[in-house]
């Protein structure tokens, strides 16, 4: 009896655990098959991580290696509204940590539609870590780079910004960002339970962004620019704008605009103040553009520099009148005279010998009306009327600079042709990125050294001769070479004095061998009007101070 | 024989272990350089600044520029 009461417990509790058994079994079934991937998955989503390791944007140094724009660590704090407890405290404590006003994010926080909020963006790492160590739940943060200025204003056109994803969109951040921007990298991670990296599982290397070098030297764009601001204050013009270019190389070491703006702002900057007019912006260069009518004329052997017309004060071509500046009797002047007292009706009487059809073959040939190709987004091409559309009376204003537009960089450049003894060199702003050195700049000749040689003293004539139109270009110790441009601004009824005027001084020195070529142009100066009156004491300081610090020996005594 | 080889791959598992302890720490560690060397970097940059530099001399010391006429170039 006993016995098998035994056998029955002893069956009972068999049958129990092969009830356990089997249940743990179905159990290790359930999870090993049906719920294998969902489970396998939530796993490696705690323990495995994919991070994007973003690559940091090159530096823009300027010529000497002084940072223009550089790539700055910060943290960006976020938070996700769903997971979010606390979002009264959390919005208070990024106020008096960050600033950042505290109802629209409590708002943002109390949202549960949502999964991401910024607390603050582009946050100081030291705040942002002040800010971590009160673990809230649901908040998070990531580094990030944020591109900053140390020069400020200094070249603030040139340079143009980069976006908050750190993406150029504008100068030469835009011009370079391919090679800026580098390549991020990725890699995933197997975490531990504290958050350390135990394994890693696969990577791709991150490609650095590359330091891109500039023609731009900050000293001599610090001062231009300041010039320019003085210039627009004293003549309380609209704007200015300068370029100062090394002849032998066509590289830019200054393109200054005022008014000016703080590259760290340019969020907040209106695009008109942010456009760099020198190589965006046309304008009618009025009498500096005299040298592509006479340089035609000598190189034709039509003239030479002696060669002496009897010019009235005004002349009738088509339906228009052309006259000069200043009234005047009958006069007899030489093309050199021409050139130094910047004679309209001489200019003309000059273009008349030369024909339309060969002065527009010259236009073309000192590279206007199509890009220089500067290395700068968004160069015009400037406006020249085709020949075929030409009428009577173009004859009589494109010679002098009407009825034709130019940016500033175009003008310079044929002037720094002349300065590099005819030859025509391919403007650029920068000269090295990363390791390579940029070389095979364009270059073409225009002017023969004869001819050459007759325009660079003729053009000293302006400066230099007792009545010149520009003797306020001139700088003490140096000879200098230039022009002046009074060019009317054209309105919806063609020119008229309320229009206003662009002054302009286009000039070189010294004239023996060029260092500089400086051209400044001023937009609707007030008081005076002509080019040798606000825009030569420009170039004169401009050049001076140049000519100082890149310590270029005076070649005449003073 | 087959304990010596298990202890073996235990001891090779924990050294990686540790050494993927030290290249996490490592990374992170350069990273948080890395920010605070650019952020000197551009500290540095802007303090040096010349424009900067010349406007407090010139506002606050009285820096005048040197008149170029003073200026003599010794020439061989």
């Amino acid at each position: 009896m006993r016995e098998r009461l035994a056998n029955r417990r002893i069956r009972l509790l068999l049958v129990l655990l092969l009830l356990a058994f089997a249940g743990t079994l179905a159990r290790a079934v359930w999870l090993q098959g049906v719920d294998a991937a969902s489970l396998s998955a939530k796993a490696a989503s705690q323990h495995r991580q994919t991070v994007t390791i973003p690559a940091g944007r090159g530096t823009i140094f300027d010529r000497g290696g002084v940072q223009f724009a550089i790539g700055e660590q910060t943290t960006t704090v976020y938070a996700d509204p769903q997971q979010v407890t606390d979002a009264e405290q959390l919005a208070v404590t990024a106020h008096r940590i960050f600033g950042v006003q505290a109802t629209p994010l409590y708002f943002a926080l109390r949202n549960k539609k949502s999964q991401f909020v910024y607390i603050k963006r582009f946050a100081d790492p030291k705040l942002a870590a002040a800010f971590m160590k009160k673990a809230y739940a649901g908040v998070n943060s990531y580094p990030e780079e944020k591109r900053a200025y140390p020069q400020g204003s200094v070249g603030a056109q040139v340079l143009g910004f980069a976006g908050t994803d750190d993406t150029g969109l504008g100068g030469l951040e835009l011009q370079y960002n391919s090679w800026l921007g580098g390549k991020a990298g990725k890699q995933t991670v197997i975490r531990d339970p504290f958050g350390r990296a135990i394994e890693v599982l696969s990577s791709s290397p991150v490609k650095e962004g590359q330091d891109v070098f500039s023609t731009i030297d900050h000293i001599i764009q610090a001062n231009a620019e300041q010039v320019l601001a003085q210039t627009v204050a004293s003549w309380h013009a609209k704007s200015a704008t300068a370029i100062v270019m090394d002849p032998s190389t066509g590289a830019v070491l200054a393109m200054a605009q005022a008014p000016g703006y703080n590259a760290n702002n340019a969020s907040n900057v209106p695009y008109d103040t942010q456009r760099n007019r020198s190589v965006t912006d046309t304008y009618e260069p009025g009498s500096t553009f005299k040298l592509v009518t006479i340089s035609a004329a000598l190189s034709l052997g039509l003239v030479t520099p002696q060669t002496k017309f009897t010019l009235p004060y005004s002349i009738k071509v088509a339906d228009r009148t052309i006259h000069d500046a200043e009234p005047r009797g009958t006069e007899t002047l030489s093309v050199a005279q021409i050139l130094s007292h910047s004679s309209n009706v001489g200019a003309v009487t000059i273009a008349e010998k030369l024909g339309a059809s060969m002065l527009m073959n010259w236009i073309t040939r000192f590279g206007f009306g199509k890009a220089t190709g500067i290395d700068f987004p968004g160069e015009s091409i400037g406006q020249v009327l085709p020949l075929d559309q030409w009428s009577g009376s173009t004859i009589g204003n494109v010679p002098i600079g009407q009825g034709i537009a130019v940016t500033p960089i175009q003008l310079i450049s044929a002037y720094a042709a002349i300065a590099n003894d005819g030859v025509w060199i391919e403007p650029h702003l920068v000269s090295r990125v990363g390791g390579r050195v940029l070389t095979g700049f364009k270059h073409r000749r225009l002017v023969s050294p004869a001819v050459n040689a007759q325009l660079k003293t003729m053009l000293t004539g302006v400066v230099d001769e007792h009545g010149g139109t520009g003797n306020e270009a001139q700088i003490p110790g140096y000879t200098v070479a230039g022009k002046t441009g009074t060019g009317q601004i054209p309105g919806k009824n063609g020119y008229s004095a309320s229009n206003g005027y662009m002054a302009s001084f286009v000039g070189m020195v010294p004239v023996q061998h060029p260092k500089l070529v400086v051209l400044v142009v001023v937009n609707k100066p007030q008081g005076s009007i002509f080019g040798g009156v606000v825009a030569a004491p420009a170039f004169a300081q401009i050049a001076k101070f140049d000519l100082q610090y890149l310590a270029v020996p005076p070649t005449q005594k003073h | 024989m087959s304990g010596i080889l298990l202890a073996g791959v235990v001891f090779v598992n924990v050294a990686v272990l540790r050494l993927n302890l030290q290249l996490d720490s490592q990374t992170n560690q350069r990273a948080k350089l890395r920010a605070q060397n650019q952020s000197l970097e551009s500290q540095l940059a802007s303090a040096l600044a010349s424009p900067k530099i010349q406007a407090r001399a010139q506002h606050d010391l009285g820096l005048q520029s040197a008149d170029p006429s003073t200026i003599r170039y010794v020439t061989p």
